[in-house]
């Protein structure tokens, strides 16, 4: 009972670590706060139905694709609508506005687009429960889980090895030195909100499988938010812990406590990690205390 | 191989350089000393196209380079060692260096060339090329400041201070690297506080202050100038 | 001849609203004017009309707005979580009033205590930098709103409290939307009043200088943190007095008036209005409020459409209308001193 409660947990926490990236992601490259980041798991939950329902393609493109049109979406907002304000020195209050009004305008087209129902996906998302030692498991989680971690390694790898991963790494830590080098901080930026969309919409598409897709599904990601502040905001690797801990916390909390104050354990601990450890418990970088 | 004409620069709508003129000619050190806010820096950032001038004229090779970007200006050759060295703290010594090569048309394959040359160059960095480079001392992340702006292969040098906050001995050998990398056919824009190893070691001085330049002549002569004795040299 | 209000050649209206601007006085002549017309305004509507509730409803949330501004865009303070302080309000008036039945005047007295307290609450969070300080007071605002809606035996949860008695005070019934607007239309211009001579003492002068900057304040010695509590601490207070203003207008509460949308509605009427500008804040009440109204003949591109001019005011006009007002009255009165 427990250890099955603690794997569904790591599901549900590792797509929360899929989400939670993106905030960290952005709160790193340029210092926001992305309100409309939760939107881009919508749109990839409702894209991968139309994917997998009206054009029936297989599983794992869909997965592929829906990625890439959420990446896609997020790099086309963050040039008509962020990079223009943060060109102009725009405050930081008008950016986080910025992001605010981007969210609704996603939800809100996505409702007119895909109705207002919520939307299944088909039953060969999720297969047939398998017994493992005596847990009973869905073989979509662990799908869900491999693939999951199989991501964030990916990603470790890009920003380590690959000029992109790691110049977005020297310009998000000090954009104007990384300009000097001759790394084109407009493209980190643009690739920031590429794989931050890209690995929402991915996320969108599990929990969308696991649940249903909808234009206000927007609101579970928002909740990934206190895992990339669990995770020290700004922080990559923390984030991917941060989610985690946050499904299995949240799990276990509506077994043993209720569900109903899952978010006050949620955004409880964002408060207090901020207040005693506000680089994350992972990580001993930047400080959020005046 | 650089001149500047004329040339006017603000933050803002504050002016700062006030029609300055300078000119370096290829394979020498040349120097600008002055006082603190003087806008030594400033005439730097304008060089690398951090800073557009409102005015006059920078010409690299004889062709103008007004309002460049930055990454236009490292393609060209031009690179730049930023004051307070501005290491990526979060990346390792390696990786900083890795950096230095990005804007290098043949990156790929001439980087790891370039990265040997350098540890070659500076030993202390091979040792420590897997460290994060926050965690280095303060003359470590000169020599990786210096470092990471050679894996450009740049034509021109531009060095910002390097001396800042090193104790003397360290800054002795900053210096010597620096003639030795003139000599290996470098051509140095020098920017110093310490005047009086900034001008042993360059060919021609430029004296700043509040945004003019008030006096030009060799090295030699201005370390005998008896007004930059008495201002800078502390005689 | 020269015209008879003139001062030192310059029109004496002039003069007052440039120093006023320049919070040297306390109220411009366009203040007057405007309070003078929302005083009568009343005459020419349909007192059982909509327009008037609507206007009640409007007033509530100035009060809210105007505190917001104190905090946001005076301090500096990102607060993603007033709309805690307006719910601590609401729910004090309503089980006082409902299930205690404490009198009007008192309850609306322990609702701007409760919001006090609530601002109280928050203050621990008040070391965090920006964006920091903006996450943890989201954070704080979830939290309020959960237990809102989850403690059931005190706040009846999702359902709410309904009925709720009218305010009463010195023998009126406000339970009329035009009575009513007799008793917020007062709040608001005492609030908006006390806000603009808090702006010309000595507080405001560190107020203005912490917005100017915020590094030099603080190198020049000031006490920044206290300075910080005092603001979230009055808005708070405000905040707390419109939940009891808010209680007694509708006659019911339930929390999701009081989630983090709200804050962020709240955040997003300062900011069109333009920050920094207390008729700013008023201007982007209104604007906001008239526009989620009349835009419903939209149906359901009403938000598509709310969410297109909160990007292109932030794109291009990202100082709100008060901004765009300001520019052209500065510009006015340049060319005015230059002749
Ligand atoms: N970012 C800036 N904004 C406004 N003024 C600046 C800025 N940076 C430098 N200044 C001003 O420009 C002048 C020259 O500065 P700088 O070029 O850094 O001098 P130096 O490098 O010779 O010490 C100084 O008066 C300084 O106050
Ligand atoms: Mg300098």
């Amino acid at each position: 009972m427990l250890l099955g409660q603690i794997v569904y947990g790591l599901v549900i926490g590792s797509i929360y670590s899929l989400i939670a990236i993106g905030f960290s992601m952005v709160f790193q490259a340029i210092g926001l706060l992305n309100f409309a980041h939760q939107e881009f798991m919508m749109l990839g939950g409702l894209i991968g139905y139309t994917l997998a329902v009206t054009l029936n393609l297989p599983a794992p493109l869909v997965v592929l694709l829906a990625g890439l049109g959420a990446g896609c979406i997020a790099v086309a907002i963050e040039k008509v609508g962020i990079s223009p304000i943060r060109h102009r020195g725009g405050a930081e209050i008008n950016l986080i506005i910025a992001t605010i009004g981007w969210g609704i305008i996603l939800s809100n087209a996505a409702m007119l687009t895909w109705d207002a129902y919520p939307l299944g996906y088909p039953q060969r998302f999720q297969g047939k429960p398998l017994n493992l030692g005596g847990i009973s498991i869905v073989p979509q989680n662990l799908v869900i889980l491999g693939a999951g971690i199989l991501l964030m390694i990916l990603l470790q790898l890009f920003f380590k090895r690959t000029w992109t991963g790691q110049s977005m790494r020297a310009a998000a830590e000090d954009s104007p030195t990384a300009a000097l080098m001759g790394i084109d901080t407009d493209r980190t930026v643009s690739w920031t909100f590429f794989i931050s969309g890209a690995l929402g919409g991915i996320a969108g598409v599990f929990v969308s499988s696991i649940f249903y897709a909808s234009f206000e599904m927007g609101l579970i990601g928002l909740r990934c938010f206190a895992a990339a502040v669990l995770g020290g905001f700004g922080n990559i690797v923390g984030a991917m812990f941060g989610g985690l801990i946050l499904g299995i916390i949240e799990t276990l909390g509506a077994t043993y406590i209720s569900s109903a104050y899952k978010d006050v354990i949620a955004y409880g601990i964002v408060i207090v990690i901020l207040l005693i450890r506000p680089t994350g418990i992972f990580a001993a970088r930047r400080t959020g205390l005046t | 191989m650089l001149e500047l004409r004329g040339v006017e620069v603000g933050y803002g709508r504050v002016p700062v350089l006030k029609g300055i003129s300078l000119e370096l000619p290829e394979g020498q050190i040349v120097t600008l000393i002055g006082s603190n806010g003087a806008g030594k820096t400033t005439t730097l950032k304008t060089i690398t196209g951090i800073l557009r001038p409102h005015a006059g004229t920078i010409l690299f090779d004889g062709r103008p380079i007004n309002g460049i970007s930055p990454v236009e200006a490292v393609s060209r050759g031009i690179a730049l060692v930023p004051e307070g060295r501005r290491i990526f703290a979060s990346l390792s010594v390696q990786e900083n260096l890795r950096m230095g090569a990005f804007s290098r048309a043949d990156r790929k394959q001439a980087w790891m060339r370039q990265l040997d040359g350098m540890f070659e160059l500076f030993p202390h960095l091979a040792q420590r090329r897997h460290q994060l480079g926050g965690t280095l001392s303060g003359g470590e992340q000169q020599m990786l400041a210096i470092a990471r702006a050679l894996m450009s292969n740049p034509r021109l040098l531009l060095l910002d201070e390097p001396s800042m906050g090193l104790a003397p001995l360290l800054v002795e050998q900053i210096f010597a690297i620096i003639r030795d990398l003139n000599r290996r056919g470098a051509t140095v824009l020098l920017v110093e506080q310490n005047a009086r190893m900034a001008l042993s070691v360059a060919s021609v001085g430029y004296v700043m202050e509040i945004g003019s330049i008030v006096l030009h002549d060799t090295a030699r002569r201005l370390l005998d100038n008896p007004q930059v004795q008495a201002a800078y040299l502390g005689i | 001849m020269r015209p008879r209000f003139t001062y030192g050649g310059e029109l004496f209206l002039w003069r007052w609203l440039r120093l006023t601007m320049a919070n040297r006085y306390v109220i411009s002549p366009f203040a007057i004017i405007t309070m003078l017309a929302a005083l009568l305004l009343p005459l020419l509507l349909d007192p059982f009309g909509f327009l008037i509730l609507f206007l009640d409803n409007i007033l509530v949330f100035v009060l809210l707005t105007l505190g917001l501004q104190l905090i946001l865009g005076y301090a500096g303070i990102l607060n993603l979580g007033h709309a805690a302080f307006f719910g601590l309000g609401a729910y004090t008036s309503a089980i006082l009033t409902k299930t205690l039945g404490v009198p009007f005047p008192l309850a609306f007295l322990a609702s701007t205590l409760m919001g006090l307290l609530g601002g109280l609450l928050m203050c621990p969070i008040i070391r965090l930098r920006d964006v920091y300080f903006a996450m943890a007071s989201f954070a704080f605002g979830i939290v309020a709103y959960v237990v809102f809606s989850e403690w059931r035996e005190l706040t009846n949860g999702h359902i709410g409290i309904r009925a709720i008695p009218p305010a009463r005070l010195a023998g009126i019934d406000f339970t009329s939307s035009l009575n009513f607007y007799y008793l917020v239309l007062p709040c608001v211009i005492v609030l908006y009043l006390v806000f603009r001579l808090l702006l010309i003492s000595p507080f405001g002068t560190s107020l203005n200088a912490i917005r100017q900057s915020e590094l030099a304040a603080r190198s020049v010695g000031m006490h920044l943190a206290a300075i910080k509590v005092k603001t979230i601490l009055i808005g708070a207070a405000a905040a707390g007095a419109a939940g009891s203003l808010i209680t007694h207008l509708q006659g019911f509460v339930s929390p999701e008036l009081f989630n983090w949308p709200q804050s962020i509605t709240l955040v997003t009427m300062m900011v069109i209005g333009g920050i920094g500008s207390f008729p700013g804040a008023i201007i982007g009440t209104f604007a906001i409020q008239f526009m989620s109204e009349y835009l419903r003949f939209l149906v359901e591109y009403k938000m598509l459409i709310y969410g297109g001019v909160l990007v292109f005011f932030m794109i291009f006009l990202p100082k709100g209308i008060a901004g765009v007002v300001r520019a052209l009255v500065v510009a006015a009165l340049e060319r005015r001193s230059a002749r």
